[in-house]
């Protein structure tokens, strides 16, 4: 039978991407699995780290490819968990599961890249390996084929401009006081947003998440003031991986806390010291701890490597105009059930710590 | 007291998926509390800590759960119900499932009547196929009793009389034909913007005005009620400002409404006296006709104040609303830029005469004629204030210059430049060229339906256009009217900073942007520089 009588070819553009994967998509060819399929996005596991294919309707991520509501419906229609992924210089082809050893990927091989079609044994078992490219994988001989085409314009910078602005230490902490109040009011109840009440110096309400939290934001705090990495350890251990989420509230709170480290210590710590290696301590602890989806979000936190919503909260906390900072926050905040909020949280606790207030 | 779990390996939902089923599922009788994470080994001892964790969990399993891993637990009042609850859990999951994927294998519809059968709570059409069949489906959908906005344009006059009969004998709103924009219940159809929900509610029969005021307004920190569409041939003498009336009962009832705006071309005169009439409310509204002096209507206006620029209408909603304007980026904006623009002014080569304005619509390129007119004389375009500037023929540019390239003449067979820039490029590097180009004018509305990076195309453009004018020893000013917000997909901001970067000027205000052009040719134009008292 003609392998080619029924390939089915999607094309789809890229309208944007982050430069931290740039990396990722300049490499002859990679391999990964579908990790996860949303309505707005694709997340594509690929080694240790997550790449997400994200709607146009999403902010931009650190790890993502931004495309069009129809590229996403386009890949809905045809890709499915657990399915191997092969991206080859502006393409990804998509081989059915069950076909591979377990956990074992083929190898890149250079032909892979060539216009073929793969052709695999039906219900071949996980634990044969290799595969037998004799028979057709289903009686059709179907087979889709995705190019996905980068963009000409430069790719999308995740890394806020953090040295075009001027910091003055009066102006973030009293955006940092309003975003608390804002924090207090708009928060949700379900994850960590309520202890924004500490800030303002009022008691939080109890919740079980927030009795196992407290104490461990506490130690986070004043272990990054006093640069402690044993504390910081335990910290870490203590909050990665709880709460609510596919991104927990635990980590969503490491997550601003380390973007505040990353982006901020140099330019607002009261004792100038930088504290930015700190924020790679947690990411280590995190690991095996929580998702693979918080943790890679949590690698890119740590290199200055932010959500596109997050990055705007923090350009704004350097400037004078209350109007902007809380629609940025707002922003934040609909992000998510619980995410924005608590990324919130974290972002203001960083603050906290490098000014060395205690919480 | 009894608990049911579920564990399933490798599994993933959004948060807001799991956070509505766990307050779903606990709702029910008996379930006395519901735990859906991941199974991280924090998230397990929080399940403990709340109860919500049987102790012999991890005994039935072959291998630990982890944090890639799915887990619900439900504790109930008794095994039945814990079973029937984690059940309803499932099936909500279930159900999530189809629907994510339903939404990209679902056949479409191809009639009214089955789009309504499929889903029968539907209560608005959206209705753009070409014209002449435009009109057949819009009556179907009025007789189910649905709103229509209908998009398509060429729908005879005839049939547009006919329909909006129709749907005010129904109760019912026909936005259109040819209606590009609406905002209904925070719901942005055609082009529109992402914009906070607020007081002031909008009526009109121009799109990009609508848009524009809308984004205007916004930047105030206001928000929209409602921005309802009529069509825009709603004011003329043959339909009479039918639509246009109904919007304004519909506003003046809103409770969330109470400033609202008429957005519009001069209408006709009979047409004028009766909209201003049936806008005699008691909430305030702002009427702009854009171009009109506000002195041709102003025995008919009453109560109605009349502004004669979107700009300075978004002004007055927004003071009415008892705001102050001082936000919004209005004419006030220039004083900022007022030594740039005499900067610019001052390296233009003696060749360098005349403004080009490529525009991808109507409205704000009439708005812009008709400001810059006023201090450099006749403009030449497609859409001519005046029969005698037209375009003699054969001529591309003609002294100064205003085009607008979303006109029928050059939108037939191709996109519209708001989603595909191609032509208005092609016009830009023939303006770039053209030795006695002193500024080149554009308009980039951003928003839903619009491209979703318009800065990423034309900042190049316009990097090369200067460059290469730079090789020849001109300078080359590019001033863009940028209409958009944050909220929308191309954020405001991002496609500013990116425009800004290629050189160019970028002003969110169209009447900004259009004497900002003026300031560069019209050394004499010190004037615009003044800003007038506030609206009291």
């Amino acid at each position: 039978m003609n392998p080619t009588s029924s390939m089915t070819t999607i094309s789809l553009t890229t309208l944007d991407y982050s430069r931290a994967i740039s990396h990722l998509l300049k490499q002859p060819s990679l391999t990964g699995r579908v990790h996860s399929i949303f309505r707005r996005a694709i997340n594509i596991e690929i080694g240790n780290t997550i790449l997400s294919l994200l709607s146009s309707e999403l902010p931009r991520m650190p790890n993502g490819l931004c495309l069009s509501t129809q590229s996403i419906k386009q890949l809905l229609d045809h890709i499915k968990q657990g399915m191997v992924v092969y991206f080859c210089r502006d393409a990804i082809h998509r081989v059915h599961p069950g076909v591979l050893p377990n956990n074992e990927y083929p190898s890149t091989q250079p032909d892979f890249c060539r216009d073929t079609i793969h052709r695999v044994h039906p219900g071949v078992s996980t634990n044969q390996p290799g595969r037998d490219e004799s028979r057709p994988y289903n009686p059709s001989n179907s087979f889709v084929k995705i190019h996905i085409a980068l963009p000409d314009t430069p790719p999308w910078n995740p890394h806020p401009p953090i040295e075009s602005y001027s910091w003055h230490p009066e102006t973030i902490i009293h955006n940092a006081h309003l975003l608390a109040h804002f924090l207090q009011t708009y928060g949700k109840q379900e994850g960590l947003a309520p202890l924004a009440s500490l800030l303002l110096d009022q008691m939080p309400p109890e919740t079980p998440l927030i009795r196992m939290a407290l104490p461990m934001l506490r130690i986070l705090t004043e272990a990054t003031w006093q640069q402690n990495i044993e504390q910081l350890q335990t910290a870490t251990r203590g909050l990665a991986g709880l709460g609510p989420g596919l991104t927990p509230s635990g980590d969503d709170v490491l997550g601003g806390f380390i973007a505040a480290l990353t982006l901020l210590s140099e330019h607002i710590s009261s004792d100038t010291a930088s504290r930015k290696h700190l924020a790679e301590t947690i990411v280590y602890m995190a690991i095996g701890r929580t998702t693979k989806f918080s943790a890679t979000l949590l690698a890119h936190a740590a290199r200055g490597e932010v959500a596109e919503h997050l990055g705007e909260l923090i350009i704004a906390l350097s400037s004078d105009d209350n109007q902007r900072l809380l629609q940025a926050a707002s922003r934040l905040l609909s992000f998510g059930a619980t995410s924005g909020g608590d990324t919130l949280l974290g972002v203001l606790l960083g603050i906290h710590s490098l000014l060395g207030k205690p919480m | 007291m009894a608990f049911q779990t579920l564990l399933q390996r490798n599994t993933y939902y959004d948060s807001i998926t799991l956070m509505s089923l766990a307050q779903a599922v606990k709702a029910l009788p008996g379930v006395e509390d519901i735990g859906a994470v991941m199974a991280t080994e924090l998230n397990r001892e929080l399940l403990r800590n709340s109860n919500l964790l049987p102790e012999d969990f991890l005994a039935g399993l072959d291998k630990p759960p982890g944090p890639e891993d799915l887990l619900i637990v439900v504790r109930a009042e008794n095994q039945e119900i814990a079973a029937a609850a984690l059940k309803a859990a499932q099936d909500r999951l279930t159900s999530h499932v189809e629907q994510v994927s339903e939404g990209a294998t679902t056949t479409p519809v191809r009639t009214i009547e089955k789009a309504v059968q499929r889903d029968p709570d539907a209560n608005l059409a959206v209705i753009s196929v070409a014209g002449e069949h435009a009109w057949l489906e819009a009556q179907q959908a009025l007789e189910a009793g649905l709103h229509v906005f209908l998009f398509s344009d060429n729908v005879p006059v005839e049939q547009e009389k006919r329909l909006k009969s129709l749907a005010v004998e129904k109760g019912l709103l026909l936005m259109g034909p040819d209606c590009g924009t609406a905002i209904i219940n925070g719901v942005g159809l055609g082009f529109s913007n992402v914009v906070p929900r607020g007081s002031i509610g909008v009526v009109g029969a121009s799109g990009t005005g609508m848009q524009e005021i809308t984004c205007l307004i916004a930047a105030a920190g206001l928000g929209i009620s409602q921005a309802i569409g009529t069509g825009g041939r709603d004011l003329s003498e043959a339909i009479g400002g039918v639509m246009t009336r109904k919007g304004l009962e519909l506003l003046a009832d809103d409770p969330q409404t109470e400033v609202i705006v008429l957005v519009s071309k001069p209408p006709a005169e009979r047409v004028a006296r009766e909209i201003l009439a049936a806008a005699q409310l008691q909430k305030p509204v702002v009427a702009v006709f854009l171009g009109a002096d506000p002195e041709r209507f102003a025995q008919a206006a009453g109560k109605v104040h009349l502004a004669r620029t979107l700009t300075e209408g978004a002004e007055l909603a927004v003071t009415l609303a008892g705001v102050s304007a001082d936000q919004m980026p209005g004419k006030g904006v220039l004083l900022q830029y007022q030594a740039k623009l005499a900067g610019e002014r001052e390296k233009l080569a003696p060749s360098q005469h005349y403004i080009r304005a490529l525009y991808s619509g109507g409205t704000l390129c009439d708005e812009a004629m008709l400001l810059m007119s006023e201090h450099v004389g006749p403009i030449a375009s497609n859409i001519p204030l005046r029969p005698e500037w037209a375009f003699s023929e054969g001529k591309t540019f003609q002294g100064h210059t205003a085009l607008d390239l979303g006109s029928d003449e050059f939108t037939r067979g191709r996109p519209h430049p708001m989603i595909d820039p191609t032509l208005r490029l092609q016009y830009l590097s023939r303006a770039a060229d053209d030795p006695e180009t002193a500024v080149i004018l554009l308009d980039i509305v951003l928003g839903f339906c619009s491209h979703p990076n318009p800065a990423g195309i034309y900042a190049q453009a316009i990097s090369q256009a200067r460059g290469k004018a730079a090789r020849d020893g001109r300078s080359l000013p590019v001033i863009i009217s940028l209409c958009g917000t944050e909220g929308d997909p191309q954020r405001l901001s991002t496609q500013r900073t990116v425009l800004e970067a290629a050189g160019a000027l970028v002003f969110e205000s169209n009447i900004a942007a259009a004497l900002a052009a003026v300031s560069i040719v019209d050394k004499n134009a010190s004037d615009i520089f003044t800003v007038e008292a506030s609206y009291e």
